[in-house]
């Protein structure tokens, strides 16, 4: 497997370029779009393909909620996988809706997102502040 | 022009074996456009299985009760991976066997399934009643019939004994020709050719954008599998292969591409029953996986995918499982528009769309 991490903090241009020259070299086929959290306010989003006998993996780090290019319009396959990050780590697709599952309105909002633990500093402060309100 | 009307179809309609809903847009009997919306069986699987790498390789197999095996499989080998772990040989062959016997399995229910969508009830017993003989020889074998609970990260937990080889070997030799003999009916039976020839097209061009996988790809064209490419668990070695494809890309392609895997299978576990010589069962391992990973198998509805990141204690960090059904189903709003409405089910059934494995 050809691991290509991206050291872009935006692969709405960079992947495009990538997927394009792709596209010269010979076909490729769309394996999968996933997001990871790493827990720290941050995805890694992947784009895996392949293409002959190789598997290529596009990684990029992008911030919590970031807005991405789609490229369903590359490839039709990955308007659902885009919907299913949408749904379940929050993260937008420009001009693709989520909804891809049943969720109700009151549910958990991006069920996957790693639950954030406040640190030691930030929960003193909250405590300061319930104290002068009170 | 005529008035065009809506008919919602689904999620609970008599074709589909699972809840999947299709918003028909007709004009007459032509269907113009189409919007599908699924999820009604969304389960949080992802979610569950990051609790307990260990309870995983059970809980894998209950994404889906018609590729539980693969699921399984695929899920070990993923771990496997990380793990830096040599599956032993005869470990390998056993679950190749057990993956081609459930994919006899699925592929009949397949076929009898668009058998009934066709209208052809006696076909549709007829590979139901097939089908069960397999289901009992997994049985046999596992002591389950559909999670078989085999699979653990390193090996299998269960032996093939002489015996049980000897009796399987019995069995397949009766149930080909009984195999064949639904071979001809789906290969030249009028009825079945007037409902599935040229129907519900998927060009090849279509296939690779749509990224569809499995009988579906290799149907319209792709002669692609899992099974020969980048699928380290699958033992082939010894072993003759060829990947089943046709160009049609109409319905009946892709039954007849699952009637000849079909076939292919029974000869596939004939010859890893020759191959099965003594030796151990499973690595062993110690500790917890740390790093990432991932595996694919060819499930029968065509390239299952997991991918987890490990960080060396019980919890795992991501489990990411791309199913075939996830990929497969989409397509449908290319492959129905212009179609007569009693098509529909044909030509959805002739996707296999398990809505087990899409929501997960």
């Amino acid at each position: 497997m050809t691991d290509e991490a991206g050291v872009s903090t935006d692969p709405n241009v960079d992947l495009r370029a990538k997927l394009m020259k792709a596209d010269r070299s010979g076909p490729s086929r769309l394996i999968c779009i996933f997001p990871l959290d790493n827990a720290d306010g941050t995805l890694d989003m992947i784009y895996m393909f392949q293409r002959k006998d190789e598997v290529i993996q596009y990684r990029y780090k992008v911030k919590e909620g970031a807005e991405l290019d789609s490229i369903s319009d590359l490839y039709k396959g990955a308007w659902n996988m885009e919907r299913e990050a949408i749904d379940m780590f929050g993260i937008r697709f420009k001009g693709v809706p989520g909804g891809l599952f049943l969720m109700p309105e009151t549910g958990i909002k991006a069920p996957l997102l790693k639950p954030k633990v406040p640190t030691v500093g930030s929960a003193q402060d909250v405590a300061t502040e319930v104290k002068k309100d009170v | 022009m005529s008035r065009i009307s809506t008919i919602p179809f689904g999620p609970q309609h008599p074709s589909f074996l699972e809840p999947l809903h299709l918003k028909l847009n007709l004009e007459e009997e032509r269907v113009v456009s189409v919007e599908l919306s699924q999820g009604y069986n969304h389960r949080g699987m992802e979610y569950a299985m990051e609790k307990d790498w260990k309870r995983d390789a059970f809980l894998s197999e209950r994404v889906c009760g018609i590729c539980s095996f693969h699921h399984g499989t695929t899920y070990c080998q993923t771990i496997e991976a990380i793990a830096g772990l040599q599956v032993p040989e005869r470990a390998l062959i056993i679950r190749t066997i057990m993956l081609e016997l459930q994919r006899i399995t699925s592929h009949t229910l397949t076929l009898g399934h668009i058998a009934e969508a066709v209208g052809y009830e006696n076909l549709f017993m007829q590979f139901f009643r097939e089908r069960e003989e397999f289901m009992r020889l997994a049985n046999l074998i596992s002591g389950n019939r559909v999670h078989y609970s085999m699979n653990w990260p390193g090996g299998v937990r269960r032996d093939i004994s002489p015996e049980t080889a000897k009796e399987l070997e019995n069995k397949l030799d009766e149930m080909l020709p009984k195999l064949q003999m639904l071979d001809g009916v789906v290969r030249k039976d009028s009825t079945w050719l007037k409902r599935t020839k040229g129907i519900g097209v998927l060009t090849k061009e279509q296939a690779t954008t749509w990224a569809v996988v499995g009988p579906v790809a290799r149907a319209s064209g792709i002669p692609y599998d899992v099974r020969l490419s980048g699928n380290a668990g699958y033992h082939l070695e010894g072993i003759r292969f060829e990947p089943v494809w046709r160009e049609e890309g109409d319905c009946w392609a892709r039954a007849m591409v699952r009637m000849d895997e079909t076939l292919q299978s029974v000869d596939l576990i004939r010859q890893c029953l020759g191959q099965l010589r003594d030796g151990p069962l499973v690595a062993q391992f110690k500790g917890h996986p740390n790093g990432e990973g991932f595996s694919r198998n060819e499930a029968p509805r065509g390239e299952l995918m997991y991918w987890i990141r490990a960080k060396g204690e019980s919890k795992l960090d991501r489990v990411k499982i791309r199913t075939p059904a996830f990929v497969n189903i989409p397509p449908l709003a290319e492959m129905l528009p212009g179609c007569e409405f009693p098509d529909v089910p044909v030509i959805v059934v002739s996707v296999d769309p398990c809505v087990c494995c899409t929501d997960r």
